[in-house]
């Protein structure tokens, strides 16, 4: 009678092992979780990143075509925006997240009489803005390069 | 008792809630990161169809800058459809960015065979980047040589007098200005040489720009028409002379003294060409009646001071649609014969197609009132080209526009060409007024022109040698542009549209 009642007393109820067992699960379930959760985390930040660069960056692209093969400044020009894309100034600021590079170079350059360098009329233009992070986002460090596109510009072309 | 019964009754909950707990956890996580992974993956598909876009056009204009350079060369553009010794299409780059394009270019509409110049073309691009790729298709066209400058000379330019000039002036070599009142009413470009302007004004400044433009020579335009009107082509420098026999003089139709109807009161019906404006003849000799600079023409009144009129659209004549009718021709001029002087009125008509008639003549000798020469160019009726080329007995003598000439549509400057090829100078005076291009360039030191006197261009002249005395008036025109003028460069047209991709 004794035996059996310790037998069963035994069986029944959690046990040590149990609760080790369902804490070990957990933990490791924990730092997977955390370990996604961090992962998801930066992977809006990425995103989050890369859609504000690609819209800085087409914008900027744009007002260079905007300008025109004529007008658009040969040379490089800087712009600094803050982390919701706005902000745009031409100077680094503390609140400044983004920094967009318009490089335009003409393969044939004239000058004005005044001096101004301009492109020739037969040149052919190229137009390459980058966009970098000034401050980490996400998983990508500072001076990450988030978004480049670029083209040609060619009198009276498209 | 109590608690060995809760226990029992619930062995394994605590590894079974656990379990439970870290399924659920699991999947919301695994929903999240789904969900942030495929949204960096849309920010990045648009940031790269976006770029492949960016290529495209960036292809486009490499091909249209391309075709530009050397527009004569057909081996420069790189065909969809290329012929021997051609290019075919053309994959390139941009340094810096990531990705590539490709570009080629067609007949408009493609016909499946390679495209010349000076046709319309369509240029397809296809930028690629990140496995996006995006098409896109515009339509090109040139700039033909009258196109840009009211004023251009290649090699020389030398201006005495008071040159005005409502447009741009342009120049391959440094200009030397004698005279003191010299008038741009736009640019003046220096293109491939330095010089100075100072002794002028020029309202749209002076501009220098590295490389000089590279003007077809008007052996080589001959040689594009000589090669549509045959039907092949023509061996490298023998359209001029194909035109010389090949050509539309025989629709030239010729007043002398001595023919019948031919009176200051020309009012037969039987009408063949009108003018509205005054022939008349003084002393057996076909004139206009000029009382002197003011430009006073029998049918014509003058504003009060018309070099005043420096705006392109200003309207310098009330013409007071006089009509004088020209009956029975004495004769008409042959294929054979290329000469246009002496004491007669020649009437050269326009071409009723879109193709122009193409005129040749060894020489033009119309020298003024005093000898009685007069031409009346139908340019209402369509397009009039006037060639001149050497030939053994004129190559070297001066040829004359300084007489009388008129249009029948003095205020359309697409329909009237003059391209001059020999090495003689072309000496433009009077009071006439040419609504049009005139084009005098054959190879370095061949093609003069001596524009002196009151003549108004509305329009283009170029010349290799440009000398001006006097007070003539360049006009440039805002519709100066005719669809068979020759190209100097292409751009885009009209048409941008994307073909596939996205």
């Amino acid at each position: 009678m004794h035996t059996t009642h310790v037998r069963r007393r035994r069986r029944r109820g959690v046990t040590y092992i149990e609760v080790m067992v369902a804490a070990l699960i957990l933990a490791v379930s924990l730092c997977a979780m955390a370990s996604m959760w961090y992962f998801s985390f930066n992977m809006s930040g990425n995103t989050d990143s890369k859609g504000v660069a690609y819209a800085i960056g087409r914008h900027a692209l744009e007002e260079v075509k905007e300008n025109g093969f004529r007008y658009a400044a040969e040379g490089t020009t800087t712009l600094y925006y803050d982390n919701s894309g706005g902000g745009e100034s031409t100077t680094q600021q503390n609140s400044s997240f983004y920094q967009v590079t318009v490089v335009v170079t003409s393969d044939k350059l004239s000058t004005s009489d005044s001096g101004a360098s301009v492109p020739a009329d037969d040149a052919l233009r190229s137009v390459v803005v980058t966009v970098t992070l000034l401050q980490a986002q996400g998983s990508m460090p500072t001076g990450t390069v988030v978004y480049t596109t670029g083209t040609y510009l060619a009198r009276s072309g498209v | 008792m109590l608690r060995h019964s809760y226990l029992g009754k619930h062995r394994g909950s605590v590894l079974t809630s656990t379990l439970i707990f870290v399924v659920i956890t699991s999947l919301i996580l695994a929903g999240i990161g789904t969900y942030t992974i495929s949204h960096l993956s849309r920010a990045s598909a648009e940031s790269d169809y976006s770029a492949a876009m960016n290529l495209a056009e960036a292809g486009i204009n490499y091909e249209l800058r391309n075709v530009s350079e050397n527009i004569l060369d057909t081996t420069r553009p790189d065909q969809l459809h290329p012929g021997a010794g051609q290019n075919g299409p053309y994959t390139g780059s941009i340094s810096g960015v990531s990705g590539s394009f490709t570009v080629s270019v067609t007949n408009d509409p493609d016909n499946g065979k390679a495209w010349f110049a000076p046709g319309n073309m369509l240029v397809t691009a296809t930028g690629t980047t990140n496995g996006v790729t995006r098409t896109v298709r515009c339509r090109g066209s040139r700039r033909s040589i009258f196109d840009n400058y009211s004023f251009y000379g290649i090699d020389s330019t030398t201006i005495n007098g008071s040159l005005v000039a409502d447009g741009s002036f342009g120049t391959n070599s440094p200009i030397t200005l004698d005279g003191t009142s010299a008038e741009v009413y736009g640019p003046v470009v220096f293109n491939g040489t330095s010089g100075s302007f100072n002794a002028g004004e020029a309202t749209g400044g002076v501009w220098y720009q590295p490389d000089k433009i590279s003007w077809p020579t008007v052996s080589k335009l001959a040689d594009i028409v000589a090669s549509q009107k045959s039907g092949s082509t023509v061996p490298s420098g023998t359209g001029l002379s194909w035109l010389r026999t090949h050509n539309d003089n025989g629709q030239i139709m010729m007043f002398n003294e001595t023919a019948p109807n031919q009176d200051s009161t020309l009012t037969d019906p039987t009408k063949h060409y009108w003018v509205s404006a005054g022939f008349s003849k003084q002393s057996g000799d076909w004139i206009i009646s000029d009382s002197g600079s003011n430009k006073n023409f029998s049918g014509i009144t003058t504003d009060t001071n018309p070099m005043d009129s420096k705006g392109a659209t200003t309207q310098r004549y009330d013409q007071s649609a006089v009509t004088y009718t020209f009956t029975n021709p004495s004769k008409t001029v042959s294929q054979g014969e290329q000469y246009i002087g002496g004491a007669q009125v020649y009437i050269l008509p326009g071409s009723p197609t879109s193709t122009p008639y193409n005129y040749y003549f060894d020489e033009l000798n119309l020298k003024g009132n005093g000898t009685g020469c007069a031409i009346l160019i139908d340019n209402a009726s369509g397009p009039v080209n006037i060639w001149l080329g050497p030939s053994s007995d004129y190559g070297t003598s001066t040829d004359f526009l300084n007489g009388v000439i008129f249009f029948t549509a003095p205020g359309d400057s697409t329909k009237f060409r003059l391209y001059d090829g020999k090495s003689a100078t072309l000496d433009i005076a009077g009071n006439s007024v040419f609504p049009g291009g005139i084009y005098a360039y054959n190879g370095s030191g061949v093609g003069s022109i001596y524009l002196h006197g009151n003549p108004v261009i509305d329009g283009s002249i170029i010349a290799d040698s440009m000398n001006t005395n006097g007070t003539p008036f360049i006009n440039y025109p805002t519709n100066m542009q005719a669809s068979n003028d020759f190209s100097l460069w292409y751009g885009f047209l009209n048409q941008w549209n994307e073909v596939s991709g996205m």
